[in-house]
């Protein structure tokens, strides 16, 4: 039997209700299994690479946002540098580790500044992080919002004060978002304790069941 | 072209690049890579990237070239859990289930995007010489050089 290619199935895709492979793949175990996995691929970059990648591909296009984020370090120094959390909070239950902090800067066209926890930001601005660790730390950066949404947006080893490569773009819609910064390889596990979050997310700075130290910090999106 | 329209086009063809990024190099972080390499080139031609009807090929074309010489690099320097591409249409002249990199590799760029094409993607001579540009006859032509070639190639191999 011979199968769809794939672009074909891309094509399809793009507008399935005027696809000409819509018969075959109706019939085609195989070919709507291969669809799923596409679908679920796709969710995967809108997620994962969309919003960690996002800052990078419009960079080089837009001098003076670049010009703004080579100053963000000086920013960084000039402020005080943010600790989001520290210390036991009431409904954290994980061990005690090293110091973890976490400090986001936003892009405004008034220039780049530090982000205060649950300050008010552009919903669709753009955002970089800059973490700092007393142990080497196989960091994973998190976010969430009101409706458990998760996007994982740095897997990596860091250690001291670090800035993270790129940035990222909020998604534009309004209301809460909490950034966690976890030392945990465990990322599955993280992961789900962050969707827990979900309707939380202004109330809930800290995932329970963490072994590592960890960090966040709060945003109030704003169109 | 602004911010906003670059993130528009982002969310349009991303998803399309990472999943040809992810089919060719296995791997979600390379392919996460490349997904921005390739999309920052196709921003090179923002005509074709804005119009439906041209975009598909032609990321898949940007796509393609990207990833087979990512693939390239990486075989160089040794990294070979890139190497293997599951063979989607099994020819009468290519009965391998795995199309190698130490096969590929000795093939020019453009070969090398004829026979994934045909190969692991399961695409017809038609619509491989449609995304590269290329005539049907030119593809025919190569693919059966490279049938071939890989043939003598892996009997060789196993001798």
């Amino acid at each position: 039997m011979n199968h769809p290619s794939e672009l074909k199935l891309e094509r399809h895709l793009l507008d399935p209700g005027r696809s000409p492979i819509a018969g075959h793949v109706a019939g085609c175990d195989r070919c709507r299994d291969r669809l799923l996995e596409m679908e679920k691929q796709a969710e995967d970059f809108r997620r994962f690479v969309y919003p960690a990648t996002l800052e990078d591909v419009s960079r080089r296009r837009w001098t003076p946002w670049r010009t703004l984020w080579l100053l963000a370090p000086a920013a960084g120094l000039a402020a005080v540098l943010l600790i989001v959390r520290t210390g036991r909070t009431s409904d954290y239950t994980g061990s005690k580790g090293g110091g973890l902090t976490l400090t986001a800067y936003v892009a405004l066209p008034s220039g780049a500044k530090t982000v205060a926890d649950g300050e008010i930001v552009p919903a669709s601005a753009s955002l970089r992080f800059r973490v700092r660790t007393s142990q080497p730390c196989t960091l994973a950066l998190f976010s969430v919002d009101a409706a458990g949404q998760v996007s994982r947006l740095y897997a990596q080893e860091v250690r001291g004060d670090v800035a993270l490569p790129g940035g990222i773009r909020l998604d534009g819609n309004a209301g809460p978002e909490r950034f966690f910064a976890v030392c945990d390889r465990g990322y599955d596990a993280v992961e789900r304790a962050v969707r827990e979050i979900g309707p939380s997310v202004r109330q809930k700075n800290a995932l329970p069941d963490v072994q590592g130290p960890q960090a966040s910090l709060l945003i109030e999106k704003k169109p | 072209m602004n911010s906003d329209r670059i993130a528009e086009l982002y969310r349009t063809w991303g998803p399309a690049i990472y999943r040809r990024c992810l089919r060719l190099l296995r791997d979600p972080e390379a392919a996460r890579d490349a997904t921005q390499e390739v999309f920052r080139k196709a921003l090179s031609s923002p005509g074709k990237l804005a119009d439906p009807a041209t975009a598909l090929p032609f990321i898949y074309r940007v796509a393609t070239n990207h990833c087979l010489n990512e693939r390239r690099n990486a075989g160089r320097r040794g990294e070979t859990e890139l190497v293997d591409l599951d063979v989607a249409v099994i020819h009468p002249d290519f009965p391998q289930r795995r199309l190698v990199q130490r096969v590929l590799s000795r093939f020019d760029s453009r070969t090398q995007s004829i026979a994934v094409g045909v190969l692991v993607d399961g695409m017809e001579h038609e619509e491989v010489a449609d995304v590269l540009g290329i005539s049907r006859k030119t593809v025919s032509r190569r693919l059966a050089r490279f049938l071939e070639h890989a043939r003598k190639y892996l009997e060789r191999s196993a001798a």
